[in-house]
Formats: structure tokens, C-alpha cells, sequence
């Protein structure tokens, strides 16, 4: 009988999920700090928002509790009534200024 | 038991959102459907504000009868902070009524939009005052400021506009990010979503064992209602959008946040965190050491009136925050402290969208320059909430803060006291200086006289009589906030 090699299948936890979402949201916060174009900024709050998803729903899995996935869904409905506001200011100030950059945002200082 | 009486439902307890909403709706109508003159939307609005604040009113009846209780599957709950809170906000409507009806009048194809922004901000404020659970916390959080952000860019021919709305937007919106992840935490760790949950979470695990995430969490809950609140180190969005936003909208915009804001905090302290709080006192001081010193700093070279307000805004916070993260009397003292400043912080946006008059954002210190001669009531109320915020004896800053700092001296934090203390000593040179420049100074270039219309003199004298009278007779507003607090003891 041919011994079958045991195959070491690594065991996906929640704990992957978990640093998985703290990388995403690291990334999306370091790059709100980096970045300079406005629509990328943009891209990086919604990174940031879906790193909140997968949190809320690897953790409402791992307890086996619903109320963490209807949280999803509420941050979706909230991101996208940011994404409606958020996209119609980038636009207003990209007809003024041809630029999505905020560095053209020097008017007020002080 | 049914699933209807599970669910709690009660439509009192959210009457004041529900009524906000219907004025929404009505405005809607009126532009959308049918196009209405001027003076219609102006009444219905208003009778929407008055309706408002029959409804907390109401509130009133429903917790004499209920006590703390919470409605709507444990949503919503009534308690005295959610009272005090539905209060503040609909009194601030009624307040910046007059000039945010004025600047909405100035944008006539807009003028609807401003309105529904205005009072869509305001429900959702008076439902995360209201609310028990972090979902709706998040919701009502992000309704009012979603409005908010547009709020400030409705001036879309203005630079200074468009520049206020994209800052407040893209660090509004982090702040939300942090907020919430703050909670995803709470949730990995503790497997909670509501306000008292962390209490009896961490009271049934004990202290020692509470995992470090959740601390994690729940500073950055903390974090991002600061943001709103433009405390230091989170303050650099407030000057800008206050610079910037149409005269008008600013008084509403920065009362409103300001106290849903640290009524909510306020709650967080006494329901959530009371057993845990010294755990946070670093932070706490950092925030409030960082704020009142850090406003002073900026406030004391501002050319631009409005940036000025913005810092002591900031220099404020701290103040607040100073009695709240002190413990359960100083979440009252604090109480006390927020009521009087949006007193005096209406006050003076009135004056200046008064003033100015007109759409634009800018407001400098020169416009006021020699207005006492002409129009002499005015600069005298300016000059009332001006010593109102700078804490003169016989206004109610002084009151406030001196309830705050014999409060904090009661318990011990002597470093807190003295940083205060110098604080407000400087505070005067930025405060007085308007005063001087506008009753004092000899300047070529005069403020021509300004007609006051009848509702505006009735509005200044009521909110700088306030402030005289909680600085005489402060009582009644202190047993307020202590019957407040004492609910939960």
C-alpha cells in the first residue's frame, strides 16, 4: 500500500482576514498622507471603508453573529453617498482649475 | 410578545428627525413639483424649525413617563443626554435661522438645496444623539456630515468655497474611516455594538484582561469625534472651512457639529468608559494640552475674523474636553461649558453674517474696523460674546469656565489647571483685539450704517441677554447638566 504523502494545507483563520484588513487600511491611510491627487485620496478612503467590510464580516463570521454583516451594509450605502458628494466636489474644482491636485487648494492659509 | 412589541417601536422618541425629514419632503414639493415664491419656502422652513422644537418637547413627556429606555430593538435610546442634545440642535436651528435664510436667499437657484442640506444635517445630528447602537451612530454621523460638505461648497463660483468643501470632505471622510474602524475593533475584539455593551463587556472580563485592541478601538472612536469636534491635533480642517464656507452657513455648520459631537462623547464617557477612564488620561491631556496651547499659538496673528473663531474653536475643545475626560461631574461641568460657548459662537456668526451681509466668504478683521460709530447695538452684543468667550466676570465664559477648573482642581490634575489658566489670561489679547479694532481704533474707512431688521435685533439681544444671565444666575443651566449626569450615577 502506497503511504500517501501528507499534503500541510496551511488553514485560512480569521486572523488572516484580520491582517489583511489592517494592511488594506494601513495602505489607504499612509497613502491619504502621501498622495496628492485628489481622486486618488478619493480611492484611498474607499480602501479604507473595505478594509472596514472585511473586518465587520471575517469577525461576524468567526462569532457566528449576524449584526456584523448588516454593518456591512450600512458602510456601503454611507460609501456610497460619499462617493456622490465626494465626486461632485473633485468635479467643481476640476472645471476651475483643470487639476485634480490639491496643491491648487492654497488659497486660504494662515 | 409579538415581533411589533419587540421591536419597540415608538415614534416619539424619533419625532424631532421625522418632523425635520417632513420639512425636507414639503421643500422638496415646493421646488420640484410646483415652484413656489420666496416667502412660502421661508415659512414652511421655519414652521418646519418651530415643529422641531415642539416635537423634543414631546420627548420631554415621553421620558417623564419612561425614564432611560431604549426604543427600536435598542437603536434609539431616551435618555436626559439625547434630551439635552435634541435641544441644543433645534435651539441652534432656530438660532441660525435668520442668517442662514439670508445667505440661502443670496444663491437664488439653490436656495432649496441649501435648506434641505441644512436640515437633512440637523437630523441626523439629533439621530446620533439619540442613538444606543453603533450602526446608528455611524448613520447619523454621516448624514450630518455628508450635508455638511456640500454645505460648504455651495458657493460654486467661489475658490475660497470649493477649497473649504474638498478639505472638509477628504479629512471629514478619514475621520469617518478611523471612527469606523475604531468600531470594526470594538467588535473584533469584544464582539459588541452598543454603547453599554462595552461597560458590561468590560466589567464581566475584567479590566486585566480586556484585549489591547479594543482600547485600540475605542480610542479611535474617540479620534474621529474629535476630528468633528476640531480639537488638536485634528484641527487643521476647521480654519480653512470656516474661511471659506458662505458667512451665513458658518455659525450652524460649526455649532451643530460641535455639539452632537461632544454630547456624544459625553455619553460615551458616562455609559461606556466610567470604570476605564483613567486608562485614557494621557491621551485625554495630550488632546487638551495640545488644543488650548496650539489655538492660542495660531489665534493671536489672524488677520481673517473667521480663522480667528476657527482657533478659538479649537482652544475651546480642549477646554471641554478637559471636563469630560475628568470624569462623571465633569462630563456637567463640560455640559455647562458647550451650552454657553454655542451661545456665545451663534452669537458672533450672526453679528458677522449681519455685517457682511452678502454671499462671500471672506470676512476680514478690517471689515469691522470703526463700526461702533455707526451702528452701536451691533458691536456692543459683537462685544458681549466676544468677553463671553474670553471668560470676563459677569458673562457666562467666566461661569463656565470656572466651574471647569475648580471641577478639574477637585480632582487633582493640577498640570491641567495651570495650562488653562494661562490660557485664557492670553486668550484676552486675541479677543479683545476685534473689540478694539471695532469700537476703539480711529480708522479713514468707517461701516456704513446697517439696517437691522426687527427679528435680527430680537435674535442678538435674546442670545447676548443669555449670556449676561447664565453669567449672573447660573443656576438653572447647572442643575441641568447635573440632572443630567446624576441619571446615571
Amino acid at each position: 500500500m502506497i503511504q500517501r504523502k501528507r499534503i500541510v494545507m496551511l488553514e485560512v483563520t480569521t486572523d488572516w482576514y484580520l491582517t489583511l484588513a489592517a494592511m488594506l487600511f494601513t495602505i489607504g491611510f499612509l497613502g491619504m498622507m502621501i498622495r496628492k491627487n485628489a481622486l486618488i485620496m478619493f480611492m484611498c478612503i474607499e480602501l479604507m471603508l473595505n478594509a472596514v467590510n472585511l473586518t465587520f464580516i471575517s469577525a461576524s463570521n468567526h462569532f457566528g453573529k449576524i449584526d456584523g454583516q448588516v454593518f456591512v451594509f450600512f458602510v456601503l450605502v454611507v460609501a456610497a453617498a460619499e462617493v456622490v458628494v465626494g465626486l461632485a466636489i473633485i468635479v467643481s474644482i476640476f472645471r476651475k482649475q483643470s487639476s485634480a491636485s490639491v496643491d491648487v487648494l492654497n488659497v486660504s492659509r494662515g | 410578545m409579538t415581533l411589533v412589541e419587540n421591536l419597540m417601536i415608538n415614534y416619539v422618541v424619533i419625532s424631532p428627525t421625522l418632523s425635520l425629514l417632513f420639512t425636507v419632503i414639503i421643500l422638496l414639493f415646493c421646488t420640484i413639483t410646483i415652484s413656489t415664491p420666496m416667502y412660502i419656502k421661508k415659512w414652511v422652513s421655519f414652521s418646519g424649525v418651530l415643529l422641531t422644537l415642539f416635537m423634543v418637547f414631546l420627548k420631554f413627556g415621553l421620558y417623564s413617563t419612561d425614564g432611560i429606555s431604549a426604543y427600536f430593538s435598542n437603536m434609539i435610546l431616551s435618555d436626559p443626554f439625547s434630551l439635552v442634545g435634541n435641544t441644543l440642535i433645534a435651539f441652534i436651528l432656530l438660532f441660525t435661522f435668520s442668517s442662514f435664510w439670508k445667505t440661502s436667499e443670496l444663491i437664488e437657484s439653490k436656495t432649496t438645496e441649501a435648506l434641505i442640506l441644512i436640515f437633512m444635517s440637523a437630523s441626523g445630528f439629533m439621530l446620533m444623539v439619540d442613538s444606543e447602537n453603533f450602526i446608528m451612530l455611524f448613520i447619523g454621523l454621516e448624514i450630518g456630515s455628508i450635508s455638511l460638505y456640500a454645505l460648504a461648497g455651495l458657493n460654486r463660483g467661489d475658490q475660497l468655497s470649493n477649497e473649504a468643501s474638498l478639505k472638509y470632505f477628504l479629512l471629514g471622510s478619514l475621520a469617518s474611516c478611523i471612527f469606523i474602524y475604531g468600531i470594526a475593533l470594538l467588535y473584533v475584539s469584544l464582539s459588541i455594538i452598543g454603547l453599554y455593551e462595552i461597560n458590561i463587556a468590560i466589567n464581566y472580563i475584567g479590566l486585566n484582561n480586556v484585549p489591547l485592541t479594543s482600547f485600540i478601538g475605542i480610542i479611535f472612536i474617540i479620534v474621529g469625534l474629535l476630528f468633528k469636534v476640531a480639537a488638536a491635533p485634528f484641527q487643521a480642517w476647521a480654519p480653512d472651512v470656516y474661511q471659506g464656507s458662505p458667512t451665513g452657513y458658518v455659525g450652524y455648520m460649526a455649532a451643530v457639529a460641535k455639539a452632537a459631537s461632544f454630547i456624544v462623547l459625553a455619553r460615551l464617557i458616562t455609559v461606556s468608559l466610567r470604570f476605564i477612564l483613567d486608562q485614557f488620561d494621557l491621551f485625554f491631556s495630550a488632546v487638551v494640552i495640545l488644543s488650548v496651547l496650539g489655538g492660542a499659538l495660531f489665534a493671536t496673528n489672524q488677520s481673517d475674523l473667521k480663522r480667528l473663531i476657527a482657533y478659538s474653536g479649537v482652544i475651546q475643545s480642549g477646554f471641554i474636553l478637559s471636563g469630560i475626560s475628568s470624569g462623571v461631574f465633569g462630563v456637567s461641568a463640560s455640559t455647562f461649558y458647550l451650552i454657553t460657548y454655542i451661545i456665545q459662537l451663534v452669537g458672533i456668526f450672526t453679528v458677522f453674517s449681519i455685517i457682511s451681509g452678502q454671499l462671500s466668504s471672506d470676512f476680514q478683521i478690517s471689515n469691522i474696523s470703526g463700526l461702533f460709530k455707526e451702528n452701536k447695538f451691533i458691536t456692543i452684543t459683537f462685544a458681549i460674546f466676544m468677553l463671553g468667550l474670553a471668560g470676563l466676570p459677569l458673562t457666562s465664559g467666566f461661569v463656565s469656565k470656572f466651574i471647569l477648573i475648580t471641577n478639574l482642581w477637585s480632582y487633582e490634575r493640577y498640570v491641567l489647571v495651570s495650562v488653562l489658566m494661562l490660557t485664557t489670561v492670553a486668550g484676552f489679547y486675541f479677543y479683545l483685539r476685534p473689540i478694539w479694532v471695532a469700537a476703539v481704533e480711529k480708522t479713514e474707512n468707517v461701516v456704513e450704517r446697517i439696517l437691522l431688521k426687527k427679528s435680527d435685533k430680537l435674535l442678538l439681544s435674546v442670545l447676548a441677554a443669555l449670556t449676561i444671565y447664565f453669567g449672573l444666575l447660573p443656576n438653572t443651566l447647572v442643575n441641568i447638566t447635573r440632572w443630567m449626569v446624576e441619571s446615571y450615577l
